[in-house]
């Protein structure tokens, strides 16, 4: 996805925490990061969704250390309640894709967006994401498999829902 | 079917076009593959089309730049602070430096002062030492003893000539010289 490379990592720290306020903060400390770099780095894209991540890591122990959800718990929230800002905009089908992908399994989410947004290769996306290619692959797989069934599921499968 | 296996593979764009092109013949007649494909496609473009209407809000609570690259900015100001000449260069000094500079300028005076103190009035030794007497000088060759200056005692055996001597113990050994080819005895080449 092209675009101004602050809303892109915005976009993947949104993917991670699910929650604006956060992906505000971790993009923000992200481009505070990369302004003390003496030396760019290679790639600054991938350098930059590498540092979202192991910030957002980072803050989720520190808040299961002080007993606090670690990520947002969007389960409990419903329709508006949960991305109001977000999905605002969105049309019906619109929103109901991006919960489905928000509900995603955190590994599964992060790969997914990497794979299905960002254009990424798998070989990319495990470099980035620091993963083996076969975790990578195995990973999508099972995102694919669930966005299939949840999106746009067949009579079987909306009957046994 | 074949084709079934090769699907995430495809997906992934990891087929060679030949491989590709294969895939997509042998998929179109495989209701399996045919149905993830159109299914796959949908929910990828609502995604996308949903990804691309997010934006973010603030940049460090400041109005948004221009939808120029922001990292080239980055990159482009760290280069310039780097290489610049620092005239002209607005700096703006916070509280912490102003509260380090000072802490760092009492520190060194007050190590100044000790090292000047220190060097002025040099420190009486508080221990007294004790001259620490050289070892004595051993002798790798025994002394201690005397020899039997008796013909008897004086036995030459082909290259060698063993005296008999006595020791400050009584004990009786023999020292061995061996015959050098001046005729001379020299106690260090005794083995």
């Amino acid at each position: 996805m092209d675009g101004d490379p602050w809303d892109r990592v915005y976009r993947f720290a949104l993917s991670l925490s699910r929650h604006t306020q956060d992906a505000e903060d971790l993009t923000q400390e992200c481009f505070l990061r990369i302004n003390r770099q003496t030396t760019p780095p290679e790639q600054p894209l991938a350098w930059c969704f590498r540092v979202v991540r192991n910030l957002w890591l980072d803050r989720c122990r520190q808040r299961e250390v002080r007993g606090e959800d670690a990520g947002q718990d969007l389960g409990s929230l419903s329709g508006n309640e949960r991305d109001p800002a977000v999905v605002a905009s969105f049309n019906e089908e619109l929103t109901r894709v991006w919960r489905h992908m928000m509900d995603l399994p955190d590994r599964q989410r992060e790969v997914l967006y990497l794979r299905a947004i960002e254009q990424m290769s798998a070989a990319e996306v495990a470099e980035t994401l620091q993963l083996s290619h076969a975790n990578v692959k195995a990973t999508l797989s099972l995102a694919r498999k669930r966005m299939r069934e949840t999106c746009d599921p067949m009579p079987s499968e909306e009957s046994r829902s | 079917m074949n084709c079934c296996h090769q699907l995430d593979d495809y997906l992934d764009g990891e087929l060679t076009t030949a491989e590709a092109t294969e895939f997509l013949r042998a998929a179109a007649a495989c209701p399996a593959c045919s149905e993830s494909l159109r299914r796959d496609a949908r929910w990828n473009k609502s995604l996308r089309t949903a990804w691309s209407q997010v934006a973010s809000e603030h940049v460090m609570g400041e109005p948004r730049p221009t939808r120029a690259g922001v990292i080239e900015e980055v990159w482009q100001r760290t280069d310039a602070s780097e290489h610049s000449s620092p005239i002209g260069r607005s700096t703006r000094v916070g509280p912490g430096v102003w509260i380090a500079a000072i802490v760092a300028v009492g520190a060194v005076v007050l190590f100044s002062s000790w090292i000047v103190t220190s060097w002025l009035e040099p420190a009486a030794p508080d221990v007294a030492v004790e001259p620490i007497e050289p070892p004595e000088e051993t002798s790798p060759w025994r002394t201690d003893f005397t020899t039997i200056e008796s013909p008897s005692d004086v036995r030459v055996d082909g290259d060698h000539i063993g005296i008999t001597a006595i020791d400050n113990d009584e004990f009786t050994f023999v020292i061995v010289y061996p015959v050098v080819s001046t005729g001379a005895t020299d106690k260090q080449s005794v083995h």
